[in-house]
């Protein structure tokens, strides 16, 4: 067993700034580019330990902020961690808690020594310090946990801004001492700024220099437009180590996972898939489809012909409407499928890394998720910046009805 | 399908909670009970697919028998012309050949007769027009689809007046069915008119045919039913107890109670209980199923406790191995000579511990 941290990365190949690598973790390896499914209190809502499994996930999210919560410290610590209290024996990535505390909670209070809140649970005033995340995520287990950073809305300018990012500094190296399994745990750094290049540059030089296993590129989808989005992920790529896992955080719907890939991210998590799928909505290469639509209840094709999930090998769309409105397996159904449409895009787009093919499958996928050839500003322009160009659209495309 | 034993309870067709390869793995019960208010207000889509029950509902396999009578909700809104079926707008109201339409497109693998339930309670006039309903749409039903006899399980209703019971019962033993849905039961009747009720009905019903009973589902009642002539039971017991967060853990192999105040013995695990925060043992030790093979009472306890769907989930799957096990159990005695004994001591161990 090497020296350092538990983290091993891999690339494979590459395409322009697009990545396809292997990330190997104390639980086990998975490939790159990756999406986290987010478990947040212990359980992917609605599927069970081995159904995730058979989804392919190598690794997902569990919430500090939750799990501090209930079931708590000392119930985990004498559980031995949250990998037995799920018996999950795969990967678990878990956040540092700061995030909760800034969007959940009315009276967050950030000081330099912690986020100071008063507790929603029983009233006392309580303080979210870089060591007491620590000491939760050790407590967790997971095999990567992120460091405390103070958190600023991307609609937030001046000092603000940049406060954020000096303190979120010197909590990295708080965090760092306070972390007690470093054989065993990989600490990843958070990449904060706003939207000012010059304060991200700093950060990203600062961090850096503390040769974390990994880092994060955070404080992005949260308000901001889609044009400052890009731009800030696009230069956090350019800058952080090639030899190493990037992981932009809270990243989401899937025209965004595929520009970021594109861009040169290589982790991704997001609520979306599995949330959207409680509201009855499935994910297809042509966008969504709202179930519980009327227009679906003779619908009897699968969701998608070439997913290949368990739902998709099974379940018409017809029944799945009927699900959809009124029962609990409606929603467990289509967060499977949306997570194995998830996995297989992750799949899709590593293998067109690998094969040369990355920005056919890219236009491609853009021509399917925009018909009309409208494509958003934004897309085009990130995509243009790694030279993928997108088609307008054909005289066919035009003609050519897609009857979702 | 070996008897006795119970049906899965399904909501809108699907075993409750149970993606298709979470029930595939629930291969200790065989059958699913369909409610007709689930299959007639898919019934556009269902035959317009052409696909079978199984395929349409994704039953992984099992046979299905479509009922009128919803185990998890009962409603005395039907009068003698119709059947009052509760769909999502309201009732609709269901005429006998309607309904017999349905079975004939929808092809169970058995069904119960039109009819419709009338508790111990009702009055004596009622009673008589439910039966004499009952009757008529059973032969006028027949008639218009002869070879529906195979599958049906002819109603017999009028359990508050023993003249028009055995008038039912008659009439649909005449028919010549493959079993009888002995209706009425599980609602207002007590244990000892249940059990009056059954002997009486003893003496008409030929005793090849199954026999299947609505709302009667916890061990105890399941035991004195089977021993006064039932088979097939449909109920929501197991799911309930899932609903409650409440474990089965009853003992198959029960043992003389004792007077040990120690006894840890139990028939129910109430999981939202702080008991089983640590508690990193399987709901029953030996179990079978995907819960007990997989995960602790802790991580259950603290599924409940967050409010995660997992924790129906992985109650359902238990609850209904283990009462699936259960009638195992009671066959297997059945077969060997031994039911009464084993009733004996599983009751005598079963009320030590309630």
């Amino acid at each position: 067993m090497t020296e350092g941290p538990p983290l091993k990365y891999e690339l494979h190949g590459q395409w322009g700034k697009a990545r396809a690598g292997r990330i190997t973790l104390p639980h086990g390896s998975f490939d790159t580019p990756v999406f986290m499914p987010v478990g947040t209190q212990g359980t992917i809502k609605g599927l069970t330990s081995q159904q995730v499994e058979e989804l392919g996930c190598g690794i997902i999210l569990g919430n500090t902020y939750h799990l501090g919560h209930r079931p708590g410290p000392d119930t985990l610590k004498k559980l031995g961690g949250l990998h037995k209290l799920m018996n999950w024996n795969r990967n678990i990535l878990t956040d540092s808690g700061g995030f909760q505390m800034v969007s959940l909670l009315k009276l967050a209070n950030i000081t330099e020594e912690g986020v100071k809140f008063i507790s929603p649970h029983d009233g006392t005033e309580m303080m979210l310090t870089p060591e007491y995340s620590m000491q939760l995520q050790n407590v967790i287990g997971a095999d990567i946990m992120m460091a405390l950073d103070d958190v600023v809305s991307t609609v937030t300018t001046g000092p603000r801004v940049e406060e954020a990012m000096h303190r979120t500094l010197r909590w990295i190296d708080r965090c760092i001492d306070a972390h007690q399994r470093p054989r065993e745990q990989n600490l990843y750094a958070i990449v904060q700024g706003g939207l000012d290049t010059t304060l991200r540059y700093q950060c990203l030089d600062g961090l850096i220099k503390r040769d974390l296993p990994g880092y994060a590129i955070g404080g992005l989808s949260g308000g901001e437009s889609k044009d400052d989005f890009w731009r800030v992920v696009s230069l956090c790529t350019d800058r952080l180590p090639e030899n190493k896992p990037r992981y932009l955080m809270g990243v989401g719907f899937p025209v965004d996972l595929v520009v970021c890939v594109a861009l040169g991210v290589d982790q991704f998590d997001c609520v979306y898939p599995s949330r959207t799928a409680r509201f009855g909505t499935a994910l297809v290469r042509t966008g969504v489809l709202h179930l519980k639509a009327a227009q679906y209840e003779c619908d009897y094709r699968p969701i998608e012909e070439d997913c290949g999930c368990m739902v998709c090998k099974n379940y018409t769309r017809a029944y799945l409407h009927a699900l959809a409105r009124k029962e609990q397996l409606g929603g467990q159904l289509l967060t499977y499928h949306n997570i194995a449409y998830q996995m297989r895009l992750m799949k899709d787009l590593r293998n067109a890394i690998l094969d040369g093919s990355f920005p056919h499958f890219v236009q491609n996928f853009m021509q399917l998720q925009y018909p009309d050839g409208k494509y958003d500003g934004w897309v085009v322009d990130a995509l243009a910046s790694v030279g993928i160009h997108l088609k307008p659209p054909t005289k066919k495309d035009e003609t050519d009805k897609m009857d979702e | 399908m070996a008897t006795p034993c119970f049906l899965l309870h399904t909501l809108k067709g699907s075993p409750q909670n149970l993606t298709v390869d979470l029930c595939r793995g629930l291969d200790a019960a065989e059958a699913v009970h369909l409610n007709l208010s689930d299959v007639l207000d898919q019934y556009k889509a269902l035959k317009g697919s052409n696909l079978s029950l199984d395929s349409y509902f994704c039953l992984s396999g099992k046979l299905s028998w479509i009922g009128i009578r919803d185990p998890s909700l009962y409603n005395e809104a039907s009068t003698g012309g119709c059947m009052a079926v509760s769909l999502p707008g309201g009732f609709r109201q269901v005429k006998a050949e309607e309904y017999m339409e349905l079975i004939d497109q929808c092809k169970p693998e058995f069904f119960v007769g039109p009819n419709y339930d009338l508790p111990h309670s009702a009055s004596a006039k009622r009673t008589r027009k439910c039966v004499d309903s009952c009757i008529q749409w059973h032969r006028d039903g027949l008639k218009a689809f002869p070879s529906l006899r195979e599958s049906m399980f002819a109603a017999v209703q009028g359990i508050s007046s023993s003249r028009d019971r055995i008038r039912c019962a008659r009439e649909a033993v005449d028919l010549d069915p493959f079993g009888f849905y002995v209706g009425g039961q599980g609602l207002d009747e007590s244990l000892e008119q249940r059990q009056q009720d059954l002997i009486e009905l003893k003496k008409i019903l030929p005793k090849e045919k199954p026999r299947l009973v609505v709302g009667i589902g916890a061990p105890d009642e399941v035991l004195y039913s089977i021993r006064d002539g039932i088979d097939v039971f449909v109920s929501t017991y197991p799911n309930d107890c899932a609903d409650l967060g409440i474990a089965l853990c009853f003992s198959l192999v029960p043992t003389p109670p004792t007077t040990d105040a120690n006894s840890t013995s139990s028939n129910t695990l109430n999981l939202r209980d702080q008991e089983y925060e640590l508690d990193t043992r399987p709901l029953v030790e030996a179990c079978g199923c995907y819960t007990c093979q997989h995960h602790t009472r802790a991580y259950i306890h603290h599924l409940l406790n967050t409010h995660e769907m997992l924790a129906g989930i992985l109650l359902i799957l238990h609850n209904c191995r283990h009462y699936a096990e259960f009638f195992r159990s009671i066959r297997y005695h059945l077969d060997h000579r031994s039911f009464q004994s084993f009733m004996d001591r599983f009751l005598a161990s079963y009320h030590s511990v309630s």
